[in-house]
Formats: C-alpha cells, structure tokens, sequence
C-alpha cells in the first residue's frame, strides 16, 4: 500500500481497484484502474505491452506510443478519477507527478440487440434499444445520418452520475422546448437514477397527474421519426427506454406499426383504437348506472336479456363490476410479474376457469363478464405502456361516480377529466392539441392516418423552425384521364 | 400614430400564452348565450304573440346584432376590458361601485344556473336528491376548471358543443308537427311581438361576457365578425326551437309546461334507448357548467383588480357564497323571481347601460378633441 500516490489511496479502499507500481528505467510509473470496469484485453496489449517493450519512454512518448484513440492528458484529479470511474486507466508518471494519461479501457457488458418486446410490429425494423448508450446512439444515429442531428451529453444523479444524451436536429426541433427540457434534465438532484422512466416522472410538468406527458418507446425507428418531427428525445445509459417530447394525447394511441401499413387499413386500426378507449373507460360506469339508477331507460327489447344474465346474482351492480374488474386487474397483475411460461397457464386458468365459474355461481352475470373482459382487452389495445395503464385506472372513478349519481355522475366525472386533460401541459405545450386549440392544418395524422402524400408540414404546434418537410406541389401532381 | 393596419392587429395587453385566438371567441359567445334558460324559452313569447313569437326571435336577434356592434366600438376605442373602462369613465370610486354591481350580477347567475340545473336534476332524475350535495360536486369541478385559467374554461366551452348533437334529436318530434299552427301570420300587433322579443333578452344574453374577457382575446378587433356569427347561429338555434315548439304545442297546451324543450325529450326513440329524457336532462350540465365558470372567473378577476388579491383566494370565497345562496334558494317562485330579476338586469344592461357607455365614450371622445 506504501506505494500508493496519496491521491488515490481514497480508492483504493475498494477491493476491485488496482493500482500497481511499473519499474522503467528511468522512472516509476503508476497503473490504477478498476478491475469491475475495464476491458484486460485493452489494458494487456494496448498499455501495458508499449510499456514493457521500450523502457526508456518519456511521459510524452509514453502518450504517444499508446495505441488507443481515446486517450488524454489531465491534472484535475476530481476528473481523473470520475475518468477512472468510467473504466479508464490511469498512467502517474513518477510519484510525485501532477499529470495522468487516462486511457479508455471501458468494458461495458450487456445485451445484444433483440427484438422489441412489448412495441412488437409485424411489419417494420425488429431493432429495438438495449441498455448501452452507446449502443442505442448507434441504432439511432444510423438512421438519421443527418449533419443537423445533436446529442447533446449531461450528467445526472449524484450517485448514479448517469449520462444522459437529449437528441434533436438543429433547425428542426424548436429552441423553446429543447432548452426546457435541458433545463429540467439539468435542475434535477435526485441521487440514483437507474432507468429513463424515473427520469420521465420527474421532468414532466405535472408529476401529480394520472396521464404521462411524454411517450417512452423501445423503437429506434419511432425515436427517429419524432426527432425528425420537431421533438426533443432523451436516452439514459443503462436504460432501454428513450422517452420524447412535448406530445399530446392522441399521440399515445398510436403505434408505430400505423406508419408501415397501408393508410387506411391504418386508419381503420388507429380507430378501433380510439374508440376500445372510450369503450374501457365508459362501459362498466354505464352498465353500473343504468342497472343502478336508468332500469327504464333500456329498451323493452334489451331489458329482458340483462335481467335474465344477473337474476341470480346477490349483489348491487356495483359490487358485482368491482368484483370483476378486481378479478382482471389481479390476473393481469399476477400474469405480469410470473415468468412468461407460468404467466399464460394463469391467465388460461384465470381467464377461463374463474369466469365461467364465477358466473355458474352466481357471482356475476354473462353480460357483464364480456363487458368487463372487452374493457380490459380494450385498454390493452393502447400501445403505450403507461397510458394503458391510466386507462385502466381511469374507469374506476368513473364506477364511483356512476354508483353515486348515475349518469349525472358519468357527465361530472367526464367534466372533470376533460378540465384535467385540458389543464395538462407537456413541456409547455397543450395536452390537447390540435383539438383544443384547434389546428385545422394538424389534424391529418391523428384520428387517422392519411397517405404520406398529406404529410408536407411538420405539425405546426411543435413550433418547428422548418416547418415544410417537403413541397406540397410535388404530392399533388394530378392528371386528367388517360393522360 | 398608428397605420390601421397595425391598429387592426392590435395585441391583447395580457401575455400570450393566456390569450385565446379570435376564432374561438365564436365558440366561446355561443356557449355563454345559449345558457340552460333554453328549455324554458318559447313559453312566455308564445303566450304573448302566439304564432308570431318566430319573428320575435329575429327582432331580438337583430337588436344584439347591434348591440354586439356597439359593444366592439367602445371596446376597440379603449382597448381594455369593462373593468378599466368603468374606472376611466366614472373614476375610482363610481367605477369601482359599478364593478361591485357586475359582480353581484354574474355571481346571482352563477346561483341561478346551478340552481336551475339541480333543479331540473331533482325533476327528472333524482326527486330525492339533496341540493347542497350536488351543489357542492358541481362548484369543486368548477374550481378546478376556473383555477386552470381562461383557456381552460374556453376548452370547457369547446367541448360542451358536444350538446349540439342532442338538438339533433328534435327531428324525432317531426312526425307530430302540426303545420296548421303557424298560421296565419303576422296575427299579432307589433306591440305584442316587441314584448315577446323582450322575454327573449334573456335567453340571448351572455354576449356582454365579451366586455370582461376582451383583453384575452390574442387580435381582439378580429374576433368582432366571430361575434357576431355567433349570434347569427344562436338565432338559427333559437328559430328552430321556438319553431318546433309552436308546431308541437298550442299556446294553451304549452302554458301548463314548465320545461317544454326537455318535454320534447319523450318523442324520441332509439332502438335500445327507452327514455332519452334521462340523457335530455344529465345532459344539462353541459349548458350549465360553462356559463357558471365563466361568472366565477369574471367576477373573482373583478375582485382581483379592484382589490388587488390573489384570483386564487378570491375564488373560493365566492364559491362558497355561491354555494350558501344555492342552498338558501328553495321554491319556484324564488326561482321565477330571480330569473325575473335576472332577465330585467339584462334587458337594462343591454338596451340601456351599453348604448349609455357609448353615448359617454362619444362624448368623452369629442371633448378631448376640443381640447
């Protein structure tokens, strides 16, 4: 340990720190890195073997002789050791020498790139992000061979000390949000954070609110659409997750799938969407209200056919729907945390097994099984994670309300969410455009997904400086008959 | 001196990201005019000019063409809203007292229609339903919404065009029209159909909103055209109502209803929906809702810039006024009373009180010229 220059005897209180004195002729050399972190092949041929071959080296041969691009000189010691704990290699050049050659030996172990999992797409790339930084830059750089395109690097956590690259396209993506989003990547002083999700929780402008203001996807190729659309993507080392932003609501009930199918099967798609939406979230607050309150509202031709489903059934409509739903939630949650193989036996045996026997004893009628299992299928259907998950949540209020007042309680409720949806902003900009404000000219690509011939502007609320992606008089070249 | 042009493209005096654009004060006027006072509406001026009450609606209609005219002249001239206008005019003190009377008038309306809704509630879906407990549901939702601000109530007023679609349902009744009844026209005197024009001031009002939101509008002098579309929309809403009521209904028949436009509810029919009146009436809230927002931001701003408090601890204050009034209002004929005192308020304020702010802008105008 005598050995040890003093300014690193601080690390070498871990045990996977090495630092080891190398004899030349002229002078000692101290080696430190941390065993956990670099890669032996580098540091065995590339550093030690210039080192071992010719003794007599100055410190500025000694630099020059190392045959690894990255590589610098330094004297700043809270750098050099921030360096080392990225997996460089420290070269002291005697002991009481201020300088250190830091060389890049980083070995960074992880997974290769695997098909997405939970953004599966029939059609289209099958790439999707792994944990490397430097891996998914790649995936992304590749597609946007582009001079414009920036990453742009900062540090958060002060633990964790995280990279985290924001990518954009200069001239592309408007000022205002990008320095927002620095700002707010930059204000943050949380100490560990270990996955991009966390980070997205804490730079979205209402953390309290149920509905998530930006969109983390897995795909490459989504990332590269939104950064060339004008919006601001931000990646975490060590995370598989990019997240963008700003977005609005409709953007969350889009899967990147609609971009590579025709356009109006597409749109068709995009809105059995929309529309399993409003299903999940209003068709059990409606059978509670109706059964609760409405019997009379129902027509003589459909009355019967509930009536007869639940007349065996002892519960209020309410607890009969709570019962339910409880039920789904539960074997989703179970088929969700079991490994892959288990979890589909639960959801066969869940699925199956405890709804008919559930009807067969009376705990809850047909119709409303398929009304609650069409819910859950459809709140499913949502591509992105978190928003399938609000929806699910969403409709319990709206049970509540629906058991209180009935469909009064449905239309207050429904108030209340579209004043919440309304007051959401993401990065700035209203949750709910382009319908609210209104922007006639960016409906194209929402509740359906129009021919790219219609794609000539970038969406005008995301502010872009170059807001003409391509000339319109080009799309539209349109001829007479048999010319 | 200003080039017209630039005087035209006039900015609002509030920060941008808090201002509307013109054409959404279109959306936000008839929603503000077409209060929940509709179901209600074609009785009275059928009793007075029978057959004729459709021509009544026009006149009316005509008269808030100019009022909404005479409104933009003294609004554009001072580029502010009524607030800063009534201090400019009359000073602090006569100004500020004005103010205070606009406040009790948009907060009794805030009254009216919650009471107005709960009521309808209480008929149709819920006879026991208790009046504060509703009253107080419906005024945390308004804070929430008039908390978010003047955009946000707007939204509010966006979405509830929803309600539109509910008009659609009138088409259910035309399988009952009796044709005969509008016959024969022009029956009435011109003094008759004047005073049926007069009970149509109530239901028309709600453009005098425009002299407190004026400076939120992002070119105010570009929204006077949507101004007055609205109107023009509101009169073709109105005709049709009034129209569908006089061929459904003979005046005797209509004077035993009280809410004849929720009556039309029971004609229609779908194939699994038996009663639409339920709906007809939940649906309610979305007349309702808007229009008390807009009260409660109007007159916590007022108080706001009277007295230079937070709009934030205004709000609540006034909430719960609202709320203790709700639940003090008991009765129909309170309910008549107040909407008699309502209706006669309007009927000054927009025949009287704008053309009188007019008279004195003018004035005001010449006066300093002559300086």
């Amino acid at each position: 340990m005598k050995s040890v220059p003093p300014l690193w005897k601080e690390l070498s209180e871990s045990s996977d720190f090495v630092c080891y004195e190398h004899q030349t002729n002229a002078v000692s050399l101290f080696i430190g890195y941390f065993k956990s972190l670099t890669d032996p092949k580098v540091l065995h041929q590339h550093i030690m073997g210039p080192l071992s071959n010719e003794p007599d080296l100055s410190f500025d041969d000694l630099y020059r002789s190392i045959p690894v691009a990255e590589k610098e000189i330094s004297w700043d010691w809270d750098f050099i050791h921030n360096k080392m704990l990225r997996g460089n290699v420290a070269i002291q050049y005697g002991h009481q020498s201020h300088h250190c050659i830091l060389v890049n030996a980083a070995d960074s172990k992880g997974r290769s790139v695997t098909i997405p999992e939970i953004e599966f797409t029939v059609e289209g790339p099958k790439e999707a992000f792994v944990e490397s930084l430097d891996v998914n830059l790649n995936l992304i750089r590749k597609r946007v061979p582009f001079p414009e395109f920036r990453i742009k690097e900062l540090k958060i956590g002060s633990i964790s000390k995280a990279r985290v690259a924001i990518c954009y396209i200069e001239g592309v993506t408007n000022e205002q949000f990008l320095n927002t989003c620095i700002q707010r990547i930059e204000d943050v002083q949380f100490d560990q954070i270990t996955d991009s999700t966390k980070l997205q929780q804490m730079i979205e402008d209402n953390s309290n609110s149920i509905f998530p203001q930006t969109i983390g996807t897995e795909r490459p190729d989504y990332v590269a659409w939104a950064v060339s659309s004008g919006q601001v993507c931000v990646l975490k080392d060590g995370s598989p997750t990019a997240f963008f932003a700003p977005v609005s609501l409709g953007s969350f009930f889009i899967t990147y799938e609609d971009y590579y199918l025709p356009w109006i099967i597409a749109s068709i798609l995009r809105l059995i969407r929309m529309f399993s939406v409003l299903f999940s979230v209003f068709a059990t607050p409606l059978y509670v209200a109706v059964l609760t309150y409405h019997g009379q509202g129902i027509s003589n031709v459909f009355l019967p056919t509930i009536v007869a489903s639940r007349i065996n059934v002892p519960f209020p409509p309410v607890v009969e729907v709570l019962i339910m739903e409880l039920a789904i939630e539960l074997l989703r949650e179970a088929g969700a945390r079991l490994p892959t193989k288990i979890g589909q036996t639960i959801g066969i045996v869940g699925g199956i097994v405890l709804g008919t026997a559930a009807v067969e004893a009376a705990l809850t009628s047909n119709f409303l099984l398929i009304i609650v299992a069409l819910s859950a299928l459809a709140s499913f259907a949502t591509p992105i994670f978190r928003m399938s998950a609000t929806i699910r949540i969403l409709r319990f209020p709206f049970i509540f309300a629906a058991q209180l007042w009935g469909l009064l309680g449905i239309f207050i409720c429904t108030l209340a969410l579209v004043a919440h949806l309304l007051r959401l902003t993401s990065l700035g900009m209203p949750y709910l455009v382009p319908f609210y404000p209104l922007r006639a000219s960016d409906l194209y690509d929402t509740v359906i997904r129009p021919p790219y011939s219609k794609f000539h502007h970038r969406f005008s609320f995301l502010r872009s400086p170059k807001p003409v992606r391509f000339d319109k008089k080009n799309a539209n070249l349109k001829k007479d008959i048999d010319e | 001196m200003n080039t017209l042009w630039e005087r035209y493209n006039m900015k609002s005096t509030e920060p941008s990201r808090y201002t509307i654009s013109p054409y959404l004060v279109f959306v936000l006027i008839l929603t503000m005019q077409f209060g929940p006072e509709y179901i209600t509406m074609s009785n009275k001026p059928i009793q007075l000019a029978g057959q004729d009450a459709w021509i009544s609606v026009i006149l009316c209609g005509i008269s808030f063409h100019i009022v909404i005219w005479v409104m933009y002249r003294i609004l554009d001239r001072n580029g502010t809203d009524l607030i800063h206008i009534h201090e400019r005019f009359f000073g602090k003190w006569a100004g500020g007292a004005l103010n205070l009377i606009f406040i009790a008038y948009f907060l009794l309306h805030a009254c009216f229609q919650m009471r107005l809704f709960i009521e309808i509630i209480q008929v149709w879906l819920f006879p026991d339903l208790e009046t504060w407990a509703l009253a107080l549901a419906l005024l945390l939702l308004v804070y929430y919404i008039v908390a978010g601000g003047f955009r946000v109530i707007v939204g509010i007023c966006m979405f509830s065009l929803l309600r539109y679609f509910a008009l659609f349902t009138l088409i259910f009744t035309a399988e009952y029209f009796h044709f005969s009844n509008l016959s024969p026209v022009m029956d009435h005197s011109l003094h008759e159909i004047i005073k049926a024009s007069k009970q149509f001031t109530f239901p028309y009002l709600g453009v005098e909103t425009l002299l407190f939101c004026y400076t939120f509008i992002k070119t105010p002098k570009k929204s006077q055209k949507w101004t007055h579309l609205s109107n023009v929309v509101i009169t073709v809403f109105y005709l049709m109502i009034v129209s569908v009521s006089l061929l459904l209904f003979k005046p005797e028949q209509l004077s035993t209803e009280m809410w004849e436009q929720l009556t039309k509810n029971k004609f229609v029919h779908f194939p699994f929906i038996e009663r639409f009146e339920y709906i007809g009436a939940a649906s309610q809230i979305l007349w309702v809702i808007p229009v008390i927002c807009f009260c409660l931001w109007a007159s916590s701003r007022m108080v706001k810039l009277m007295f230079t408090v937070k709009q934030l601890t205004v709000l609540p204050i006034l909430l719960m006024v609202v709320f203790a009034a709700v639940c003090l209002i008991q009765g129909r004929s309170r309910m008549d009373a107040i909407q008699t005192m309502l209706s006669e308020f309007g009927f000054y304020m927009i025949y009287g009180y704008i053309p009188f702010l007019y008279i004195v802008d003018v004035v005001r105008m010449k006066a300093r010229r002559s300086i």
